[in-house]
């Protein structure tokens, strides 16, 4: 297999990979069968009080 | 008033892209650009893409999940995540989250030494400043480098001057926080990163022996893939280049609300930095094609085809003969320095996370902190005529021991001693829309250890069989051992001060 063979393979399966990862979350950004929960910023013992940025 | 009535939230990305970008910055880095292609073409040509896709599946994509997982279920910093999983262990635990912040530490006050070359050369570039040798330039006229090894040097203001520039700007962006400094960097840079690697990449395809250069970069050598040493090149690669095991993704996956897609952006993100890599391998070799067809030599007898002396040394030689290398030479070395910053704001951000939480305070006096200490530090080491030494020893330590020895630790002790994989695996799979089951479980466990325990076991007999770099055993036991040594010390300190607040979180999903 020469350099060019070589070239095209890595190119289709590295930016192949790339551009079919970023389709398949493109397609499914998140679940929508999220479990019950999970709906607070992120801590359970404090209310959201101001953003620090 | 309380420390609760005062807790304000935990920062966040905006979303899915702005985490996915600021990753990707993370993960692209100097390593992509000069270690990846003479990697490659010392280690099968071609057919190193094999061993290197093996390990980015098998080793760079799990762990890459494992530190998201942790720091996206145990809400915080490499320490705060770490404690959380130990629970009645969590002293343990939290001592390898501030090793893993030691060792963020000690990086950041060498890389950014090198940022601040990279600028200098941005900036040498407009009139090719470094001349016919390229070599002398380096090591006698910019970094005056001294004649043996040592610790601090004579400060060399050409030196120091963009190393200031770098750590206030650093400092800046980490006192905006999350979603002001870091995400917004990194959604301007990367894109510009990819534009400016593309530039880099047609310009390099259209000189003279290009061709050559990509053959000798492609060309495959299937023998290689029976040397052993081809695998752990290739595992070594993937591991170093994706930002893993040293607490950076476990402080980026903190900062994701609970209801992520975890491992869809993982697979984005570990592709995307291949995709830099073989970018950077194709410009970097057509590059080299260029500078053999000028010298009448094969591409595979240069010298100074990876890390310092490819981008120092031989790049600037090939500047000097190419066509509009003034304009190439802004490019690269304008790549380089934005790929070097975007790593830069996320290791500094495992320190100033971690501070944040331990003592806490806010982005602002944690960035004022870590960056005053920091800088100074990086100052009185790697601004000087020794700095290059002790960089070298550094570099070659934190990494090889300091961060391969923290991933065994982290995967070991999590999977077989506190048996917290399954909950791990249950995590990544409750909130991903692409599920890794059990697969990532045996992966973590079982193929990840195996791994870098041989790599681990390689370096460390390396060291002691040959010393490193032709340096006296002295200054590679205090430079090199003894980095790790303070890092393991600093741990183990920042364990036994007291937590302002160290309350606990219910893991979600339960």
């Amino acid at each position: 297999m020469g350099p060019i063979i070589m070239g095209i393979v890595a190119a289709v399966v590295v930016w192949g990979g790339l551009l079919a990862s970023i389709v398949w979350l493109m397609r499914r950004p998140e679940r929508d069968d999220y479990p019950p929960g999970g709906v607070d910023d992120e801590r359970d013992d404090a209310d959201i009080i101001e953003r620090d940025t | 008033m309380s420390l609760a009535s005062t807790r304000v939230p935990r920062e966040q990305f905006t979303g899915q892209v702005g985490f996915i970008l600021s990753a990707i910055g993370s993960a692209v880095g100097l390593g992509n650009i000069w270690r990846f292609p003479g990697v490659a073409f010392e280690n099968g040509g071609g057919a190193f893409l094999i061993p290197y896709l093996v390990a980015l599946l098998t080793a760079g994509i799990p762990i890459l999940l494992l530190d998201y997982a942790i720091g996206h279920r145990f809400r915080g910093a490499a320490p705060t995540s770490l404690r959380r999983l130990g629970r009645r262990f969590g002293a343990w635990t939290e001592s390898l989250g501030w090793f893993q912040v030691a060792m963020a530490f000690v990086i950041a006050l060498y890389y950014t030494a090198i940022i601040g070359w990279a600028l200098s050369y941005f900036v040498f570039s407009f009139d090719l400043r470094w001349g016919d040798d390229p070599g002398t330039f380096l090591m006698s006229d910019y970094l005056q480098v001294a004649e043996s090894e040592g610790f601090f040097g004579a400060i060399v203001p050409s030196v120091a001057l963009p190393l200031a520039v770098i750590w206030i700007v650093a400092i800046v962006v980490l006192a905006l926080g999350v979603q002001k400094g870091v995400e917004r960097v990194n959604v301007i840079a990367i894109p510009v990163l990819a534009a400016t690697f593309l530039v880099l990449v047609v310009r390099a395809l259209l000189l003279d022996g290009a061709v050559d250069g990509l053959a000798a970069f492609l060309t495959p050598d299937w023998a290689a893939l029976t040397d052993a040493s081809v695998w752990l090149a290739a595992y070594g690669q993937i591991f170093f280049s994706l930002s893993i095991a040293f607490g950076i993704m476990i402080t980026y996956a903190s900062y994701r609300k609970r209801r992520s897609n975890l491992s869809g952006p993982g697979f984005v993100v570990a592709f995307a930095n291949s995709s830099f890599e073989l970018l950077a391998g194709v410009a970097v070799f057509s590059t080299l094609g260029f500078f053999a067809f000028q010298q009448g030599v094969a591409v595979g007898d240069l010298e100074g085809l990876t890390g310092i002396g490819l981008s120092f040394v031989t790049f600037p030689a090939i500047l000097s003969e190419m066509p509009g290398g003034a304009f190439f030479g802004v490019v690269f070395f304008g790549a380089l320095t934005l790929a070097g910053f975007t790593s830069l704001i996320s290791i500094l951000q495992v320190t100033s996370a971690a501070i944040q939480e331990k003592f806490h305070i806010r982005p602002r006096p944690a960035a004022a902190i870590i960056g005053t200490v920091s800088a100074a530090i990086s100052f009185a080491l790697f601004s000087t005529t020794t700095g290059l030494y002790v960089l070298d020893v550094a570099d070659h330590f934190t990494n090889n021991i300091g961060v391969v020895g923290s991933a065994i630790v982290m995967s070991v002790v999590t999977v077989w001693l506190l048996r917290r994989g399954p909950e791990l695996a249950y995590h990544l799979d409750a909130v991903s829309t692409l599920r890794l089951g059990r697969v990532w479980l045996v992966l973590v466990g079982v193929v990840v250890p195996i791994v870098l325990v041989y790599m681990l076991g390689t370096a460390v007999v390396a060291i002691v069989r040959d010393g490193y770099g032709g340096y006296s055993t002295s200054f590679v036991t205090t430079a090199g051992w003894g980095a790790i040594a303070a890092m393991l010390v600093g741990a183990v300190v920042m364990t036994l001060v007291p937590w302002r607040d160290a309350h606990e979180i219910e893991p979600w999903p339960p």
